[in-house]
């Protein structure tokens, strides 16, 4: 909507400057024109003061004032009028009129005897003892042009005005489409999806160029991830069996010796070793889940019942360790999933808050199935995590340092969210006000599967 | 504890030796076969009570092995390994023909354990669905036990533990045999939530005075007795 309203302001203002160049535009026309009309006028009086008073201005007032009085006499038309004023201001030849003019040459509006007022230029000279000698000429030429452009400045306006903010909208709109292509793309990579690529419609536009490039740089990330991942679960791979001939070694200092100081601290070096298995074996886990061929096995599982198993496995546990387990009361849902997978997602989430926790604590289990999707939540009621470290838990071996001494190997959060998004559902962690709550958000269409499959399925 | 005839098929000289010296310390009798072809001669010429049968062997891999057995009518018990460990994997392992599946490395407990197990099971049982052990009488279509006559009422998981102990009467089961056969379970949660439902199974079963039929193997899993 913001976008939107961005756009359309945008449009605007383009249109506006636009239309402002334009009128820019028109006015140093206008200008110029106006100042080189006037010219031509100029030109015409200054030919008339040579033929008023020489080169020079040297004639007297009474050769001056003879010869207006035979132009005037002379001309039918009123092109060019004079008047000539004598040392007290008295009018002593011509007959036009004229408000003030200053000396030189100046805009003015004058009427003849016999006519109307016409704007014109005035040229005012100024003789010997104060006389003064002014020479008016009417500036047809501007008078009809400068209107004429002025109508044509207003079309001009209009025009551009109208044609800029349709162009930039039009244009804007464009950029917008492309953006949002390449912004869901983005969000869809965000999200984990590494297979994304950024729209490209062969175009070969500047857009096009910026896609491709963009896109050969998350082929190569891609790559470097696709590298990284193999690398780890191929270290995982294969330094279980030396580990595993080291379990042997082991048993066999176990088998010969009789020492009880021996045998435990055999028993602790076992320990050590099957910690690592675990590792091994949950990074093992996660790079199967990543590589999505789990996929190919999923069937409708009933959420509700999946949950009420887990909850009554893992209640006494739970109990025995000095917490409680509820679930509240599940809708019935069904989603397309792998049952096993979905099963350890929920044990590690429910292990993870009781890890988490001090005795006492309270974890309660929750199905919801609303317009966002169907919702799975382990809350609790513990310290939860602060805001700034939620999206760091997520990543593999990180452990804050509050948890750092109860046991666990900073790979369960890492799972859950391997397993999540092979269910293209989403982890988020949240405030339970006070303690943690994980969410686990599928697609809203995920639970439109047939109900009566899955109940055999589900048990 | 039963002593068996086991052939292992490992072409891993040191898996060969611990397989072989943990089996000999519980007294079975072993014979190794290095691949594949060699295996399938042996289970040609003579009996075993079971196989341990690597997947990954040269040659003819253990899962080709594993088919011409069952193409040739073999039904001894198979306990595959595999130093892959993944669900796939494991659900082709089981759906070949295999009794059970391990993923290397394991403890000898577990291997003891579930060797017993595909032994015990492959044995001829009667059609019926009462099974006893001891003083435990269970109905295993009505999910109902009895001891010395009077009704046990447990709850399912409970029901469900108990059974795979009787099943297994006198011999170690171990706590990730019985989150497979219980729960299902293809991993091994953290919480001792087998051990947390034994401590239940076990109060519901004694009334006063009553020895418990379920003894705590340590480090490794539980034992019921068919004799207190």
């Amino acid at each position: 909507m913001i976008g939107a309203l961005r756009l359309r302001s945008i449009g605007a203002a383009y249109g506006l400057l636009f239309a402002l160049v334009a009128t820019a535009m028109a006015a140093s026309v206008y200008v110029v024109a106006q100042h080189d009309l006037a010219g031509i006028v100029d030109a015409r009086l200054e030919r008339q003061r040579i033929a008023m008073l020489g080169p020079s201005n040297a004639r007297d007032l009474s050769s001056i004032r003879a010869r207006i009085e035979e132009r005037e006499a002379a001309r039918s038309i009123s092109e060019v009028g004079h008047a000539l004023f004598d040392g007290e201001g008295r009018r002593i030849a011509g007959t036009v009129l004229t408000g003030p003019v200053p000396d030189g040459y100046s805009n003015t509006v004058f009427r003849e005897a016999s006519s109307n007022r016409s704007e014109g230029r005035a040229l005012a000279i100024p003789l010997a003892h104060g006389a003064r000698l002014v020479i008016v000429a009417e500036s047809e030429l501007a008078e009809d042009f400068l209107p004429i452009l002025m109508r044509m400045f207003v079309w001009m306006f209009g025009f551009s005005l109208v044609a800029g903010v349709v162009t930039s909208l039009a244009l804007s709109r464009a950029v917008a489409a492309r953006m949002r292509g390449m912004r869901q793309a983005a969000e869809a990579i965000i999200a984990g999806d590494l297979s994304k690529r950024m729209p490209v419609d062969g175009s070969g536009s500047a857009f096009d160029e910026q896609a491709r490039t963009l896109n050969r740089m998350l082929d190569r990330i891609g790559a470097l991830m696709a590298n990284v991942k193999q690398v780890s679960s191929d270290i995982a791979h294969d330094l279980r069996t030396p580990l595993a001939r080291v379990m042997q070694l082991l048993d066999s200092i176990a088998d010969v010796s009789e020492q009880r100081d021996t045998l435990d601290r055999v028993r602790q070096a076992r320990l050590e070793c099957q910690q690592l298995l675990r590792i091994f074996a949950a990074l093992l886990r996660i790079s199967e889940i990543e590589a999505g061929a789990r996929r190919a096995e999923f069937r409708a599982v009933r959420l509700d019942l999946l949950l009420t198993e887990i909850v009554d496995t893992f209640q006494p546990a739970i109990e025995d360790d000095g917490r409680s387990i509820v679930l509240s009361p599940a809708p019935s849902v069904v989603v397309p999933g792998d049952r096993d997978l979905l099963t350890q997602l929920m044990v590690n989430l429910i292990e993870n808050a009781a890890r988490h926790t001090q005795p006492g604590a309270r974890i309660t289990i929750a199905l919801a199935n609303d317009e966002a999707g169907p919702a799975l939540t382990v809350s609790d009621d513990g310290p939860g995590i602060p805001r700034a470290r939620r999206s760091e838990v997520m990543r593999r071996f990180v452990r804050l340092e509050a948890s750092r001494t109860r046991p666990g190997n900073g790979l369960g959060l890492a799972l859950v969210e391997a397993i999540a998004r092979l269910h293209d559902a989403t982890v988020t962690l949240e405030d339970a006000q006070p303690g943690l709550r994980v969410r686990v958000g599928f697609e809203p269409g995920a639970a439109s599967v047939d109900h009566r499959n899955a109940e055999a399925f589900a048990i | 504890m039963v002593t068996l005839d086991l052939l292992v098929v490992d072409d891993d000289s040191a898996l060969q030796t611990y397989i072989s010296d943990s089996a000999q310390v519980a007294g079975h009798q072993v014979t190794v076969a290095s691949n594949g072809a060699e295996a399938l001669g042996l289970l040609a010429e003579r009996r075993f009570d079971a196989v341990v049968l690597d997947r990954m062997l040269p040659g003819l891999d253990g899962l080709s092995v594993l088919r011409q057995m069952r193409a040739d009518a073999c039904t001894t018990p198979v306990l595959m390994l595999t130093a892959l460990g993944q669900l796939d994997d494991r659900i082709e392992g089981l759906t070949a023909g295999a009794d059970d599946y391990l993923v290397k490395p394991f403890a000898r407990e577990e291997l003891q354990a579930r060797l017993q197990a595909i032994v015990r099971r492959s044995l001829p049982t009667g059609p019926s669905s009462i099974v006893t052990a001891g003083e435990l009488e269970l109905d295993l279509l009505r999910h109902r036990v009895n001891r010395n006559g009077r009704a046990v009422p447990l709850q399912r998981r409970e029901f469900g533990l108990l059974a795979e102990l009787v099943r297994n009467c006198d011999q170690v089961v171990t706590r990730a045999m019985l989150l497979e056969t219980v729960w299902g379970y293809t991993f091994e949660p953290q919480t001792n939530i087998v051990d947390s439902h034994i401590s239940r199974l076990r109060t519901k079963l004694s009334i006063v005075d009553e020895a418990d039929p379920i003894v705590t193997i340590r480090g490794t899993g539980y034992m019921l007795r068919g004799t207190l």
